[in-house]
């Protein structure tokens, strides 16, 4: 991408940055490199839902919107390294050709360019990137990904446990402990933390329990989707949950509302407020985006005043709702990770209203959401910072703002915010 | 329009290409050519908006946010032959002075320029630019404006029935099976199809017969609302439909206008539309109660049929930002940027641009002129969607984010290959 003057000198401002990566979903650097990685590792995360849309593997989509990973022939193909890379790349490159010049595409091909050194990802390339990422993919990835080339000091990791390293740190999965669908799940939880649970005062017991825990391993936050609340119904709760230990099925409405896990939603919020986690809420794009609406935050975050909430992905594409949230509730904080790639255009538009409305102290500039393509962060990062010195830069042009100035907010946005958020995360650069 | 040096190249470039106009309402050429045609009719469709929204016949607006036609005494003057052209301008012109900024009237406003070669419509050229609609309004408009000045090689038009004629290609409307409110309206269509019908069951058979001839007759897709579409519940269908044969009126609820036989037929002719290799077109935002015709419905509707293609219009305006999600995420509903161009050119050009980064490009369909009584203003209407493309890849290729090539490949597939894809029973 070109720049004008101005935006160059503050994307050079930004490589000078320290970074606080602020979510991901990466799994300890052991799990990635078990299996043999090729150029498919950088269009397996994000990519695959635009190769979905394009077309591939439409007859795994079913009636639910949903896919069944087993369905997916094509798509699994890609990984399957018993069949010739050539084979697979036939496979993969004409959903390319339909795909890549999205967003998601632009993170890969950054990625190729700026870590592995390879100008774009084409039928030329393929093999050599694919000898290149072959050959990096061993220990100390991690540390030569996200440290080194990124500058990141910590990434707060969401991968459903709490066992990882630095620069990893993780945030717990709140629906282990609210999501509770059947007796099964109650059993083998509460056998997990050598307790028991047959009333509802002892499943809270248990959510204390396993939140310490997490907090002794070093989570720093818990994650949760904005979703459908009302205010918490410990009667409807109980009768819930004495049907699940019946026998019976806890099944959610057409909102996403079912009372346990309501109930469950609260009182696990004002826990983490008492043990200093940040409660980080997913909002729009999936599924049946109106059942992750970050509107839903209007009445849950009030009613926990004395919690913080790191708002994801600025509810896209619900952006100027949460916005407002952003700008109205001093407990709600805006995390710009995953927006710069799901729409740069969207996030530029997005930074540069919420620059008008949202006090500086309440934004986190980035957080890469990535699963299996760590070097994807490095052009999802390239992103970030061509997002904020386009608007920026144009501020800056315009006389609106000072380069200085500029500078200060993005240093807070990428790096102070976090940290002040995120109270129990300490890092040293 | 001032161009930069890119979006020149673009606008030439674009000038060359064959187009797949991938929805209007006209209907046969002999319909509008059966009255006489002067300066308004290029700001009859949707410059009536405009106008009405500005004050015009401010009194027939209704408690229901409509206007009932005959109440729109000083807009149904402007198309009455036997009031002189001077006082119907007369009335006309305080309003067109608030209203011909818009994107609306500057469909009009090219066609004027581009097709008359008449620089703007005002007080000064409207006599002129009249004289010239009258003498161009004779057979043969259609393929002048269509074939000979837009390049569209079709033209899938929406205008009740089947009977038209090339380039214009019929798109049914699937309400007339689904919205069925009355017992006489189920005699009439039965009688018309040559069957009887007693039960749901048979109303189905008639569905099916109906959808084959359609098929029969060329059309290429089956028009729907996106609106409220629970599952679809046979059982209280079945009694919507014995109350209605029983004389009953049925009523959709006012609300989220759902209707349990309504929304039973719905699902059911979907099905039917794709096991025919029909598209689903789906209106959605702008008019009335826009909550009602939310694009957000589609989450629910279009994976209850994977098996069938949707094509959602107008990007669901002002939804723009969740109508691009749902094209990004679900595999079987296209966009159709119809309509959009004219609705305004800047949310256009700034949803084209985002779409640009999260749909795939076989995904989206570039130009629908969306227009009944005036032709010439789908080559305003063609203009301004080139301009909007030509701004938003002309400052990607500045900003080197992609070729000049490419950004004619993904063009070419907007406005041609893509429509001819998705509607495969398309042919030209």
């Amino acid at each position: 991408m070109n720049y004008t003057k101005t935006e160059q000198k503050l994307m050079d401002a930004m490589a000078r940055m320290d970074v606080i990566d602020a979510h991901e979903h990466l799994t300890p650097e052991e799990t990635l490199l078990s299996k043999p990685r090729d150029v498919f590792a950088l269009v397996g995360h994000y990519v695959r839902f635009d190769l979905f849309s394009a077309g591939m593997d439409r007859e795994s989509y079913n009636i639910h919107g949903g896919r069944v990973k087993p369905a997916c022939k094509d798509f699994n193909r890609l990984y399957d390294p018993g069949i010739p890379l050539e084979e697979r790349w036939a496979l993969f490159e004409p959903y390319w050709q339909c795909v890549r010049f999205g967003s998601y595409a632009r993170t890969s091909r950054l990625a190729a360019k700026l870590y592995y050194g390879v100008d774009e990802i084409n039928g030329q390339t393929y093999r050599e990137l694919s000898e290149r990422i072959a050959d990096e993919s061993k220990p100390g990835i991690h540390r030569r990904v996200l440290v080194d080339t990124c500058r990141i000091a910590a990434a707060l990791t969401q991968f459903g446990y709490t066992n990882c390293d630095r620069p990893l740190v993780p945030v717990a999965p709140a629906p282990l402990l609210t999501q509770v669908r059947d007796r099964n799940h109650v059993e083998i939880l509460s056998g997990k933390l050598n307790t028991t649970a047959k009333t509802l005062d002892d499943w809270l017991a248990l959510a204390k329990k396993q939140l310490d825990k997490w907090t002794s391993e070093g989570a720093v936050g818990i994650k949760i989707s904005s979703q459908y609340n009302e205010p918490p119904d410990r009667l409807a709760a109980e009768t819930a949950f004495k049907n699940l230990l019946d026998g019976g099925k806890l099944v959610p409405d057409s909102r996403g509302f079912e009372p346990f896990e309501n109930f469950m939603l609260h009182h696990l919020i004002d826990l983490a407020g008492e043990l200093d986690l940040v409660v980080a809420v997913h909002a729009g794009v999936w599924g049946d985006f109106r059942n992750v609406d970050p509107k839903h935050m209007l009445t849950l975050a009030p009613a926990h005043p004395k919690v913080n909430f790191d708002l994801y992905h600025l509810g896209m594409p619900f952006v100027r709702d949460s916005i407002v949230i952003g700008k109205n509730l001093p407990n709600v904080f805006l995390n710009l990770c995953w927006c710069h790639i799901l729409s740069a255009v969207q996030t530029c538009s997005a930074i540069d209203e919420l620059l008008d409305q949202v006090p500086v102290n309440k934004v986190i500039a980035f957080g890469g959401d990535e699963g299996m393509g760590l070097e994807n962060i490095v052009g999802h990062l390239q992103m970030a910072r061509e997002n904020f010195a386009q608007v920026f830069g144009a501020r800056i042009d315009r006389g609106l703002m000072s380069f200085d100035e500029a500078v200060h907010i993005l240093k807070l946005w990428f790096w102070d915010n976090p940290l002040a958020l995120y109270r129990r995360l300490k890092v040293q650069v | 329009m001032n161009y930069t040096e890119t979006e020149q190249k673009l606008m030439d470039a674009m000038a060359k290409m064959n187009i797949i106009d991938a929805h209007e309402h006209l209907g046969p050429e002999e319909l509008l050519l059966s009255k006489p045609r002067d300066v308004f009719a290029l700001v009859g469709l949707y410059g009536r908006f405009d106008l009405f929204s500005a004050g015009m016949d401010r009194e027939s607006y209704s408690e229901h946010g409509q206007r009932v036609p005959p109440a729109c005494r000083d807009f149904n003057m402007l198309y009455d032959p036997s009031v002189p052209l001077e006082k119907r301008w007369n009335v006309f012109e305080p309003y067109w002075q608030h209203v011909r900024f818009g994107s609306y009237a500057r469909a009009g406003r090219l066609a004027a320029k581009l097709y008359y070669g008449v620089d703007d419509i005002n007080r000064q050229t409207y006599q002129e630019l009249s004289d010239r609609i009258a003498e161009e309004s004779k057979p043969g408009l259609y393929q002048r404006i269509f074939v000979d000045t837009c390049r569209a090689a079709a033209v899938l038009t929406q205008a009740g029935g089947t009977n038209c004629q090339h380039p214009l290609v019929p798109v049914v409307r699937g309400r007339l099976l689904t919205q069925v409110r009355n017992r006489e309206y189920v005699d009439y269509l039965s009688a018309t199809l040559g069957l009887v019908v007693n039960t749901i069951d048979d109303w189905l058979h008639l569905c099916k017969k109906q959808v084959e001839k359609w098929v029969q007759e060329g059309a290429v897709g089956v028009k729907f609302l996106a609106q409220y579409n629970p599952p679809p519940d046979r059982t209280k269908a079945e009694q919507a439909f014995k109350k209605l044969m029983a004389g009953e009126a049925l009523v959709p609820g006012k609300a989220d206008r759902f209707e349990p036989f309504e929304n039973y037929v719905m699902h059911h002719v979907i099905d039917l539309a794709g096991s025919h290799d029909l598209v689903v077109a789906l209106h959605s935002g702008i008019w009335g109660d826009f909550r009602q015709t939310d694009p957000k419905y589609v989450l629910t509707l279009a994976p209850a049929h994977p098996q069938t293609n949707f094509d959602l219009y107008h990007l669901g305006m002002p939804f723009v930002r969740d109508a691009i999600v749902i094209g990004k995420n679900l595999p079987n509903v296209f966009l159709n940027l119809c309509w959009c161009h004219i609705i305004s050119q800047v949310q256009t050009c700034s949803g084209v641009d985002e779409l640009l980064d999260q749909v795939p490009i076989n995904k989206v369909i570039a130009f629908g002129g969306d227009e009944v009584m005036a032709p010439e203003n789908i080559i305003g209407h063609l203009q301004m969607a080139r301009e909007n493309f030509a701004q938003v890849f002309g400052a990607r290729i500045d900003r080197g984010l992609m070729s000049f090539d490419e950004a004619v490949q993904i063009l070419r597939l907007w406005f041609w290959e893509n429509p001819l894809q998705l509607y495969r029973r398309l042919r030209v």
